[in-house]
């Protein structure tokens, strides 16, 4: 028997949800569709191939209040901001999920952990939703996701027919589950069976696009001319990175009203050209060069050296939003023809 | 305008070869028909791989910017309002004129991308045009949509096919003449709404808005050496994100921009998360063509409206 | 202390000493205000700290103190921002935050034995002289120990009295202090660091050289060294990078895969030639 919460339900189970849960969710908004926190279950949509925003905001918000201080009478007073509350993110696609698991790496290994992130993981079940249907800028198989991978949810949908076959796979999806018990119908359906048919859907994108031997390439391509070549026509903006579900860098600054104020902990880009400015204007990433080096080399090679894998899930935004087309497909594609023939500049 | 490209090849490859250029800005294919993007030529083989086609929205005369510092000899390909673009940056004195080679691309009008998807999310071919009507060519088949509704807002209203000048100019000029009259109808709009329910609007917004600074990279009037939000001391403008300093960046950005935006839209256009920048930027153009008599508020100038002094200006606070 | 460590304990500045004649470079000795952090605190020479000014921001700055001499840490601070214009204007008995000890360390164990070459630039004597405090701390374990310091002028000089009177009544150490460009009471050599050190020219046998300075030195002084026979791997020192986290989070202080804040400060050259032209 396996678990299925028919079409027409999907509301009462958003609605258990908030129940128990605060919940952010797909919702339509002048145009774009942004994950944001809602308290209508009306408002949630299932009919888009991804959201704009990433479910990182959720996690890694955009500003994190850190800890507050006071100064008084010659002390000072820091007190630890910690998150509270208990979330549910609803509608999460594979691609999504898999860059969580690649930003806890990197939030969680190592001698320190960085306990706002962990906080916010701990306290939240993400809902993962297949993709029944890939668009023209997935390509999530490159790196070894598929329209149905549930790697990274708690709790996992698959769409199917006139409802959503529902695969329970941690302890907070089993609580969520537990939650909505009442609207989730025991069924005979082959659970693997559909999960089967998710995980075979054709990608075109992804499918023709190998990263294969890309993170060793590029071991020797640090000098290598693409990076003149593909660099002048960046603007710099933020949008690659800020849409990026798995580029998690940051930076912090202090506010302050007389003799208190917070430290926030926000969103910081590699394609700014003050990310790396020092003190004296010494600035070890100068030009768009280095800078768009930059954010390739880490996704493409620096993190495949410290974590094993790529530093992308394929998700697409960055094909979709970048104004100027400097995405990760065209990367990889350079980096793939590179020595096998004579790069052709800039296309 | 595909059918340029040969012209475009030929000029862009002779000007390369005799160095009256250092190198060239203009398009390449992109990811798909509907996004072709930026391309910098360098050698005159590099233009086997121009593309050109209605899709090529991209105001490239801002890239001059990043070579203030050399002593190159840039070309860029500018349809009319890449010109006005230019002209702002020329006005503005950031940009030389003689460091520019300007080849003219008359223009009948640029379809947005957006719109065209929704049509077709994938696989379009090509786009035929047919006077007043355009032929989406995809793979699964055609259709037949009215051209004026899937153009970028610029282009209706857009006062000049024609650059305004040039160095050379790409085939025959075309006829003139905006091809729908601004009347600032999306603005009168917001304005009957109650305030509240203006508030309400603008609020999600701005609350939506990512502060990833696109609007401002592309924009051409945004040509400030150094921008106030990217100032650290003083910070004008807060690292962190909240209601109030995305209200302090929205609202500073429009009036710097105002009575110096050229209407381009480039702004929205770039912007990942739909912000109505248009609106406000047509607001403070309406507004200030009300108040300070100027017909044309997106066409620079020399002396800006609000860069002059004059003793009939309103003067309300009095 | 705070699981978290990104959350700064509070501190009292106790002494403020103005190294330079200008004032650029003040060194500043804290206490932590937790009395279990100010007995457990253990850091090694060569590790740096963050350092808070509450509504200002934070900067990493190397511990220049040395854990042979327990009971405080200093930090030798130049003026050059925000947060270190801030930290200058402190006055004895303020607070700011402390979070760290950060970064890998001075290799000792590699050292002991061995002849040492110090070779500091301006402000680059600050991390060198809690590691120069270190060896003296427990002479015999090292061979001769041979200083070289410069700095611009003679009114830029920080640490003048042990460069003057302390180190040298060590035995066996030798202190040779160069200026770019003297003055009127400056007796000592003019010149800058590298052909002082070529002049000098230390023996590499048996030797480990350390260099901290700016890059411009640090790039001539590694020149001069293997000229006079240094291999790669006989040569250490420390890079810098801007910093905002200090933990290898925040994804910004990389040089090529390595966070200077967790795989460095401390680089030996060996190290750095396998690493990428962008520091
Ligand atoms: C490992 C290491 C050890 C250092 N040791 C010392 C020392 O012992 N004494 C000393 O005077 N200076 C040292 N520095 C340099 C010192 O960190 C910078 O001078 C300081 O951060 C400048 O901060 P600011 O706010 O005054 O300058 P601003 O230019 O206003 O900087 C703003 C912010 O940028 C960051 N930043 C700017 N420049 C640097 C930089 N060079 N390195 C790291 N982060 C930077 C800081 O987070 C700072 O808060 C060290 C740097 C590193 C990386
Ligand atoms: S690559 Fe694209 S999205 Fe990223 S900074 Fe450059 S222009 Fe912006
Ligand atoms: S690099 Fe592009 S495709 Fe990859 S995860 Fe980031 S936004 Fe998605
Ligand atoms: S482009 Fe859009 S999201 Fe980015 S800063 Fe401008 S308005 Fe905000
Ligand atoms: S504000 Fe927008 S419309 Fe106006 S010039 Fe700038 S980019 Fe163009
Ligand atoms: S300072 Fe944040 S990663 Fe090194």
């Amino acid at each position: 028997m396996t678990k299925v919460l028919p079409q027409g339900k999907l509301k009462d189970f958003l609605k258990d949800t908030m129940d128990k849960y605060s919940l952010v969710a797909p919702v339509r908004e002048d145009g774009v569709v942004v994950l944001k926190p809602t308290a209508d279950p009306e408002a949630v949509v299932t009919d888009y191939l991804n959201t704009v925003t990433s479910p990182k905001d959720f996690f890694f918000p955009q500003t994190e209040r850190m800890f507050r201080f006071q100064k008084t009478e010659g002390k000072i007073r820091v007190e630890e901001t910690t998150w509270q509350g208990k979330r549910v993110i609803f509608g999460v696609r594979p691609c999504d999920l898999g860059s969580l698991e690649l930003i806890d790496r990197v939030f969680q290994e190592g001698e320190y952990e960085e306990t706002y992130y962990l906080a916010r993981r701990e306290n939240t079940t993400v809902v993962g939703l297949a993709c029944s249907s890939p668009g023209p800028t997935c390509f999530c198989t490159t790196f070894g996701i598929t329209p149905g991978s549930p790697e990274g949810a708690d709790l996992m949908l698959y769409p199917d027919g006139e409802g959503f076959v529902v695969e329970v796979l941690t302890e907070k999806g089993e609580a969520l589950a537990q939650q909505t018990e009442t609207l989730l119908e025991d069924q005979d359906v082959d659970l693997a069976e559909v999960k089967g048919r998710f995980e075979g859907l054709k990608v075109p994108l992804g499918d023709h696009l190998s990263v294969d031997g890309v993170a060793a390439k590029l071991d020797g391509m640090f000098e290598h001319p693409v990076w003149a070549e593909l660099s002048p026509r960046c603007l710099g903006c933020g949008i690659c990175t800020y849409l990026c579900p798995t580029c998690h860098c940051f930076g912090m600054t202090d506010e302050v009203r007389g003799d208190q104020g917070v430290r926030l902990r926000c969103w910081d880009s590699c394609q700014f050209s003050d990310f790396t400015r020092m003190a004296g204007g010494h600035n070890p990433r100068p030009t768009k060069k280095e800078r768009v080096r930059q954010r390739f080399m880490h996704k493409l090679n620096y993190y495949v050296h410290r974590f094993g894998r790529y530093l992308c899930t394929g998700c697409g935004r960055c094909l979709e939003k970048c104004p100027v087309g400097l995405t990760m497909v065209h990367v990889i594609e350079k980096v793939n023809d590179s020595g096998t023939r004579e790069v052709a500049v800039n296309e | 305008m595909k059918e340029k490209l040969s012209e475009l090849k030929e000029t862009v490859a002779r000007l390369l070869k005799d160095r009256t250029v250092d190198f060239f800005i203009a398009y390449q294919a992109g990811h798909s028909q509907v996004e072709p993007i930026p391309f910098f030529l360098t050698t005159a083989e590099h233009v086997e791989n121009l593309f050109l086609n209605n899709f090529c929205a991209h105001n490239l005369s801002k890239y001059l910017l990043d070579y203030l510092a050399g002593d190159e000899v840039v070309g860029v390909l500018a349809k009319g309002c890449d010109l006005r673009a230019l002209k702002r940056l020329l006005t503005d004195h950031r940009v030389e004129r003689g460091r520019v080679f300007v080849v003219g691309l008359p223009c009948i009008g640029i379809y947005d991308r957006k719109k065209v998807q929704e049509v077709y999310p994938a696989g379009l071919v090509e786009v035929v045009e047919e006077g007043e009507e355009v032929i989406l060519r995809g793979e699964t088949g055609d259709k037949r949509v009215p051209r004026k509704e899937y153009l970028l807002p610029r282009c209706l209203t857009c006062p000049d096919h024609n650059p305004e000048f040039y160095d050379l100019l790409l085939g025959e000029k075309v006829a003139n003449g905006p091809l729908a009259e601004e009347d600032y109808s999306d603005v009168r709009a917001l304005e009957e709404w109650a305030p509240g329910e203006r508030r309400r609007y603008w609020t999600r917004q701005f609350e939506r808005c990512l502060r990833c600074y696109a609007c401002r990279n592309v924009c051409p009037a945004c040509n400030c050496r150094v921008c106030c939000f990217d100032v650290a001391e003083p910070r004008w403008l807060g690292k962190g994100t909240s209601l109030d300093e995305q209200e302090m960046f929205h609202f500073t950005r429009a009036m710097h921009v105002a009575g110096r935006c050229t209407g381009c839209g480039e702004c929205e256009r770039v912007c990942p998360v739909n912000i109505p920048l248009m609106k406000l930027n047509k607001k403070l153009a309406k507004d200030i063509g009300a108040l300070f008599h100027v017909p044309q508020a997106e066409i620079p100038t020399e002396v800006e409206p609000l860069g002059q002094f004059r003793l009939g200006d309103p003067d309300e606070f009095n | 202390m705070s699981k978290n460590p990104m959350v700064p304990n509070p501190a009292t500045i106790t002494k403020i000493t103005s190294e330079t004649g200008s004032g650029d470079v003040k060194t500043f000795r804290v206490v932590f205000d937790d009395p279990s952090l100010a007995e457990g605190f253990t850091y090694r020479s060569g590790q740096c700290a963050m350092l808070s000014v509450f509504g200002v921001g934070e900067c990493m700055i190397s511990i220049t103190s040395t854990p042979t001499r327990p009971g405080f840490l200093e930090f030798s601070v130049k003026k050059v921002g925000r947060v270190t214009d801030a930290l200058h204007e402190a006055r004895e008995g303020d607070k700011i935050g402390l979070r760290g000890p950060y970064g890998n360390c001075f290799p000792l164990e590699k050292m002991k034995g061995k002849n040492l070459v110090f070779v500091g630039g301006g402000i680059g004597l600050a991390p060198l002289r809690s590691l120069i405090n270190n060896v003296l701390d427990n002479r015999k374990e090292y061979g001769r120990v041979d200083i070289i310091y410069g700095a611009r002028s003679p009114q830029d000089l920080v640490f003048k009295e042990e460069l003057f009177q302390n180190w040298p009544k060590y035995q066996d150490t030798h202190v040779y202090v160069t200026v770019d460009a003297g003055d009127e009471e400056w007796k000592g050599p003019v010149g800058f660091v590298p052909p002082y050190l070529e002049e000098i020219n230390p023996s590499p046998e048996g030797a480990v050289a350390v260099t901290c300075g700016p890059p411009v030195m640090i790039k001539f002084v590694l020149q001069s060294l293997a000229k006079m026979g240094y291999t790669d791997d006989q040569i250490i020192t420390t890079l810098e990078m801007k910093m905002q986290c200090g933990i290898g989070k925040c994804g910004r202080c990389n040089i090529g895969d390595k966070y200077v804040c967790v795989d460095g400060p401390v680089f030996s050259v060996d190290q750095l030639q396998a690493l990428p032209d962008e520091f």
